[in-house]
């Protein structure tokens, strides 16, 4: 019986780079709900001032979580791509 | 272990899921759900952020303050402004001098209430729910949660002869 091509990427280093991926985004977005508390909290405290800086913190938060799933995805699909040759 | 287990065996313990069971969630899929939640958090920013452009305050109307004249130093009373849905505190002070705060705490929203000088401790306004303590003079949160937070939201007053008006509210300082 032959044997299957792997389901995951199996390359060594690739788990260890996906958990830290990992781990920064949950970092970023607990950034992310701390700007959302905070500026929640000054919206209806009435300082309308913030909320554009914080919008745009926010905005630069997932621009980052998606850079860091974007490059993921494009490592794996480089994998299958590599494999299917 | 009872009589009549199976004793686990040694490859069970090092692949503990079942293959089917393998697919549920992977780290990359969970860093994709974060991806989610992240532009989750975004959209909530930019919501505050649109609402913030059409948010203007006022012009708030003059109100008569029904029962202020009878209240005697020390003595305090509700009433609703700037609209009737929204809870304010008339105080007359120790001294003789009216001042007025909405009622609701900066914290969640609970009422806060009046208390007179007793035992050293000068005049304060406390929410009862956690503890919460303000300045009276400024309406500055200076015990429990609402230390950190906005202060409260002082209603201008204009004393007459005989009657005490709400005119509007001040501007909200930011320690």
């Amino acid at each position: 019986m032959p044997i299957g091509k792997p389901k995951f990427d199996t390359r060594p280093g690739v788990t260890a780079a996906t958990t830290a991926r990992l781990w920064i985004c949950a970092s970023i977005c607990i950034i992310q709900y701390w700007l959302l508390t905070s500026s929640l909290e000054a919206f209806y405290g009435g300082n309308l001032r913030v909320t554009l800086p914080m919008f745009l913190a926010s905005l630069f938060c997932f621009l980052m979580v998606a850079g860091l799933i974007l490059t993921g995805e494009k490592g794996s699909r480089k994998l299958q791509k590599d494999v299917r040759r | 272990m009872s009589q009549g287990e199976k004793p686990i065996p040694k490859w069970r313990e090092d692949f503990p899921t079942e293959q089917e069971n393998d697919d549920f969630i992977t780290r990359r899929d969970f860093v994709r759900f974060l991806g989610l939640v992240s532009a989750g958090f975004v959209v909530g920013n930019g919501t505050l952020f649109v609402r913030s452009l059409w948010a203007e305050e006022g012009p708030f109307p003059e109100v008569e303050i029904s029962g202020a004249m009878d209240l005697e130093e020390g003595q305090w009373l509700v009433f609703n402004y700037p609209d009737d849905k929204t809870p304010a505190i008339l105080i007359r002070r120790e001294t003789g001098e009216f001042i007025s705060f909405l009622q609701k705490c900066t914290h969640l929203m609970c009422p806060v209430t009046y208390h007179p000088s007793e035992d050293g401790h000068g005049e304060t306004i406390r929410c009862h729910c956690h503890n919460g303590e303000f300045d009276i003079n400024t309406g500055q949160g200076i015990k429990g949660p609402p230390r950190d937070l906005r202060p409260l939201r002082q209603v201008v007053l204009r004393v007459e002869e005989d009657r005490v008006l709400a005119v509007s509210l001040n501007e909200i300082r930011f320690s």
